[in-house]
């Protein structure tokens, strides 16, 4: 099994997900706003996908992170470098759990992990796709400086747009200090 | 850092036992998207295969315990999987094993893969007993299951549907 590295940044910790982690996925999957993620999803199919994401890291070297708020603990989403089966390219994917909007968490970790991706990774480039619908997901896109290009349709989850990041060179903050 | 998972590498005369990786993921995406994987909730899209492998593989962390990959020692080649799998809905973990072709059945692969993952649950990890669900149409899982020394379990309640339990134990441990 990988050994799935941890990111810190000002508020949030990144760390491989585990079985604790599950409560509050399986929550999130279960409740309306995961319709634009895959969801409402039964207790089953949560644990299948929470699997999912660990064996991503096996598969590809890389996937998301449970994302930790520093101050109380709580697990606040999940976030990271994504590309399972059917997607047009490499992502950077945000869950972010019921409760905990409104703080930026998305921004913060999604910054972190598109670092990760281009200084770790070496991604020459990143996108992020959106549901047409997910008004709130496109503005964390925009808040990190990815433009709108094109659309695609996938099998599962139908049509998404993608949002394209600015690339490793036009990325002003490196951001080392995000995994140091 | 995470802490890393330890996965036992499982050695018997033909194969290795080890955990599964990205080398199994094109002859276990074929398995699932063929009609042989009837019994395991195929054949499905390549999308879903692939999703269902990925759990397979994230298991481990999840329960600390999973599927290996079978693989011929000879050459490597990824045959099969077999171990103890447990989804959210099942009560208890279950023994479970495939080959992905019809091209390694008939030389007991499947057995030798399962007499070893049995061995070291019992042996090494001091489980008492597994249940195996067992689909009333699946002949071949029903022979190897009672080869295996597996016997019907009638308190068992399957949570897949049209399957009976049957329950391994250590050797010597039934009356």
């Amino acid at each position: 099994m990988p050994v799935i590295p941890t990111l810190e940044t000002a508020r949030l910790i990144l760390r491989g997900p585990t079985r604790d982690d599950f409560a509050p996925f399986a929550a999130f999957y279960a409740s309306d706003r995961a319709a634009f993620v895959g969801g409402p999803l039964e207790a089953e199919a949560s644990w299948r996908m929470l699997a999912m994401e660990i064996g991503h890291w096996v598969l590809k070297g890389y996937g998301r992170w449970s994302v930790i708020e520093r101050n109380s603990g709580a697990v606040v989403g999940m976030i990271g470098p994504f590309c399972p089966e059917g997607w047009p390219e490499p992502e950077i994917g945000w869950d972010l759990y019921t409760g905990h909007e409104g703080k930026g968490y998305a921004t913060e970790a999604g910054l972190a992990a598109r670092n990760y991706a281009y200084d770790i990774l070496g991604w020459d480039t990143a996108i992020s796709l959106v549901k047409p619908a997910n008004v709130k997901s496109a503005a964390v896109a925009k808040r990190l400086g990815a433009r709108h290009d094109g659309q695609f349709t996938h099998v599962r989850h139908g049509l998404m747009d993608i949002y394209r990041h600015p690339a490793p060179g036009e990325v002003s903050d490196g951001g080392m200090e995000a995994y140091a | 850092m995470s802490r890393p998972l330890t996965i036992p590498v499982l050695e018997t005369d033909r194969l290795i036992l080890r955990a599964p990786d990205a080398r199994d993921m094109a002859p276990m995406i074929g398995f699932f998207m063929s009609d042989h994987a009837r019994f395991y909730g195929g054949p499905m899209t390549k999308c879903d295969a692939w999703y269902k492998f990925s759990a397979y593989v994230g298991q481990w962390v999840l329960r600390g315990y999973g599927f290996y990959a079978v693989t011929l020692k000879q050459d490597g080649t990824t045959i099969g999987m077999a171990g103890p799998h447990q989804p959210a809905h099942f009560s208890e973990p279950e023994m479970s094993w495939l080959l992905v072709s019809p091209d390694y059945q008939g030389q007991g692969f499947a057995h030798e893969a399962c007499v070893a993952v049995l061995e070291h649950l019992f042996n090494t990890q001091g489980w008492d007993s597994v249940i195996s669900y067992i689909d009333r149409d699946n002949a071949a899982s029903l022979a190897l299951a009672q080869r295996l020394g597996a016997q019907l379990d009638p308190q068992a309640v399957s949570p897949l549907p049209g399957c009976d339990g049957y329950r391994h134990v250590p050797t010597g441990a039934r009356a």
